[in-house]
């Protein structure tokens, strides 16, 4: 009997690491590995349920800022190389290891995974990967919805309304753009909710977010199916909320499948453990050892003593951890249905990056999963969140909690100690920005250019992942050069707007490097900016 | 790009205090104000008090009226404010504090502390979203609104009102007498 729906949604998204100006930079690696390990799995495992006609449902958000370097050609072509190189190491990898017959198994995996991503990419997706992303989209499985331009962390922008506004309006923008609709739902950068926010998506007919489990269970009124249906803010804003239940089974790397002991371990990577001399040319220039993606341990235990990893034993688990995880859905879906005499709906967002990078297995997981749910069972239903809407559009009218999926479940993580002096800057950056549209209604020519540029650069600066990066302790110099240089870059405009003395060259030359968002409008900035004005 | 080239400002010359709620019990506020406004506020307040009294924030509650001062120094400028009350609208202001007297110089923008329980009010609407939703105030709702907003204002959705969620059996009004829980 059907007692429940399952909602699978998996948020797709990278800062924006395009650097044009250096042949090898070490950042755009996060792009690469995140299409060999985590994008190309996971649309082979999509591609292969829907030619294999095995019916599932699943929800994919995608940042503009993801579309733009995935749409790059720059990008495809580095990434091209970047397989090459993957290929040339492996098959090194195959010689250096052919007296060790298991080590030597595993090297031949990584060789021919990289030769099938190169294939895949450039002789079945044509470099085009939003192209096959789309295509699910048009089959009725798979629902897309948008991103923020630049994943900025909306919350702190509260004093910024057209902050939001652009954040939001550009991502319904580039989503038109590549998936030619317009989307009902919106991915919140971290799923970070205030209530100002919600006018905002109103206003570019936005149907529902997702925010954490907390930003619906305190909801006020008190919603009365908990998590397990979605509640509509008086603005006309369905919000759903995060299963914590399934979460946790995700997610958690101490707890959780991932955390497993068969599968592989993400830290040990050849780039660490083999002669400098030898692994030079694959690792950072300046020879900064840094992971190469050819790991060949799997995580064992807590220590340092890994065992080689076993591709095949890997699979076996992750098919029962699938088992384990939809026999749980059920058990969930059963009682809770018994409780409220109604179908609850679990919703499941994950990083897309997740599955694959950092949890290899993640994407056959995925696919056992996908795969046991249609075939050994009929309590749980998968069910895109628009498709949970249409069935069921009587709901509770309340208004969600401030919230995130960060640590502490608010905004502490993009707002502390490490990281607080950006917003001085940003802030400021913002209403320069609406000072400068709302001066400018009209404007031509190099002016026009530099108004665009001014914008590019206060969005990617913007980018929640910088305020994240610094306070994750991780390539700390990387986000502040960032930020401050895409605010140094705009402030430098801005200047030379009012001065009337725009630096041609140096505009063309950032604009070519910092090319996100060609078509941007930046009165979107402006006050008087309304939907209408913008074509 | 040098280092020169990576230089952000300490201060854009402006006079403003920005305030963000962080979780329930933190907030964090921003501040600079101009030289020529701080010459104003201490030719306004004259420079005996101004040199006797101290940097202080006053943090007001404008949910449950009440505020309280934390005395800072003149080198501030940011603040992390512990507070008690989730789920109340905060207002803050930087001034000048000796003894029991406050003197404003600059106001923050307000902020609102998420909550940090389930919420004790147990009005309970339900709508049906394949319809344009009527405007509502959920603040305000009280019996005769619930009626009158969504059974006279709402056309033929489906509404439902539930009286108290921790009673066992529920009141239930709506437009065309159907149940919510069967």
């Amino acid at each position: 009997m059907f007692k429940g729906y399952l909602s699978l949604i998996l948020n797709m998204h990278l800062p924006f690491v395009r650097h044009p100006e250096n042949d090898s930079m070490f950042e755009e690696k996060w792009l690469f590995e995140a299409i060999s390990e985590s994008y190309i799995p996971l649309i082979g495992v999509f591609g292969n349920l829907i030619n294999e006609k095995i019916n599932f449902r699943l929800t994919i958000s995608m940042t503009p800022s993801l579309i733009s370097m995935l749409n790059d050609e720059l990008l495809q072509k580095r990434y091209k190389r970047y397989l090459e190189s993957m290929i040339e190491l492996t098959e090194k990898e195959v010689i250096r290891t052919k007296y060790d017959i298991r080590l030597n198994e595993l090297a031949k995996f990584y060789n021919r995974k990289y030769k099938e991503d190169y294939h895949k990419y450039v002789g079945v997706y044509k470099c085009d990967l939003i192209g096959t992303i789309k295509s699910f989209q048009e089959s009725g499985t798979v629902e897309i919805i948008a991103g923020a331009a630049t994943h900025g962390f909306l919350p702190v922008y509260e004093t910024c309304p057209k902050v939001i506004d652009a954040q939001v309006g550009i991502g319904v923008k580039t989503f038109l753009e590549y998936f030619q609709k317009n989307p009902k739902g919106i991915w919140l950068p971290e799923c970070g909710y205030v209530p100002v926010i919600e006018k905002v998506l109103g206003r570019y007919g936005i149907k529902f977010i997702v925010i954490e489990s907390h930003g619906l269970l305190y909801a006020n009124p008190r919603p009365v199916y908990s998590l397990y249906r979605p509640i509509v803010t008086p603005n006309g804003i369905v919000a759903f909320g995060r299963d914590t239940e399934s979460a946790k089974e995700v997610w958690s790397a101490e707890t959780g499948y991932p955390g497993d002991r068969d599968y592989r371990d993400f830290y040990r990577d050849i780039g660490y453990d083999l002669d400098f001399g030898y692994i030079k040319n694959y690792i950072s220039r300046d020879g900064q050892r840094v992971n190469t993606g050819i790991k060949y341990h799997r995580i064992t235990g807590k220590t340092n003593e890994k065992k080689l990893y076993n591709p095949e034993g890997a699979v076996k688990k992750a098919g029962m951890h699938a088992t384990d995880f939809m026999n749980r859905r059920i058990k969930q879906a059963e009682y809770i249905f018994d409780k409220i005499k109604k179908r609850p709906v679990m919703v499941c967002p994950f990083d897309a990056e997740l599955f694959g990078h950092w949890w290899y297995e993640g994407p056959v997981w995925l696919d056992f999963l996908l795969r046991k749910l249609y075939f050994e069972q009929d309590t749980i239903r998968t069910a895109t969140l628009s498709e949970y809407l249409e069935e069921n559009p009587v709901m509770q009218i309340s208004n969600p909690n401030p919230s995130s999926w960060g640590c502490n479940g608010y905004s502490e993580y993009w707002l502390n100690g490490s990281n607080d002096w950006i917003y001085r800057h940003l802030h400021k950056a913002s209403e320069r920005m609406t000072e400068l549209a709302d001066s400018h209604p009209g404007s031509s020519g190099i002016t026009r250019k530099a108004l665009n540029q001014a914008a590019r650069e206060l969005l990617l600066a913007q980018s929640s992942d910088w305020a994240f990066i610094m306070k994750s302790g991780t390539m700390v110099q990387y986000a502040i050069k960032r930020t401050k240089e895409h605010l140094n870059n705009f402030t430098k405009i801005y200047n030379s707007i009012k001065e009337c003395n725009i630096d041609e060259s140096w505009l063309n030359s950032l604009e070519q490097k910092n090319n996100i968002f060609p078509k941007i409008d930046y009165r979107i900035f402006s006050s008087f900016f309304n939907i209408g004005n913008i074509g | 790009m040098s280092v020169r080239d990576n230089y952000l400002p300490l201060r854009y010359n402006d006079s403003k205090m920005v305030l963000i709620a962080i979780d329930p019990y933190n907030i964090y506020t921003y501040w600079e104000i101009k030289k020529e406004d701080l010459k104003t506020h201490m030719n306004n307040i004259g420079e005996d008090f101004w040199n006797k009294s101290v940097p202080a924030l006053k943090v007001t509650n404008l949910s449950k009226n009440h505020s309280f001062l934390i005395n800072i120094n003149d080198n501030a400028s940011d603040w992390y404010i512990h507070v008690k009350e989730p789920g109340s609208l905060y207002k803050a202001e930087l001034g000048r504090h000796i003894n029991n007297s406050f003197i404003c110089v600059i106001g923050s923008n307000c902020a609102l502390t998420p909550n940090n329980t389930v919420s004790k009010n147990n009005h309970v609407i339900f709508a049906d979203c394949s319809q344009p939703l009527p405007q509502i105030n959920l603040d305000n709702v009280t019996y005769s609104t619930v009626l009158y907003n969504f059974i006279y204002g709402l056309g033929s959705s489906e509404i439902y009102y539930r009286d108290s969620v921790s009673k066992e059996s529920f009141l239930i009004y709506g437009y065309n007498g159907y149940s919510f829980y069967s």
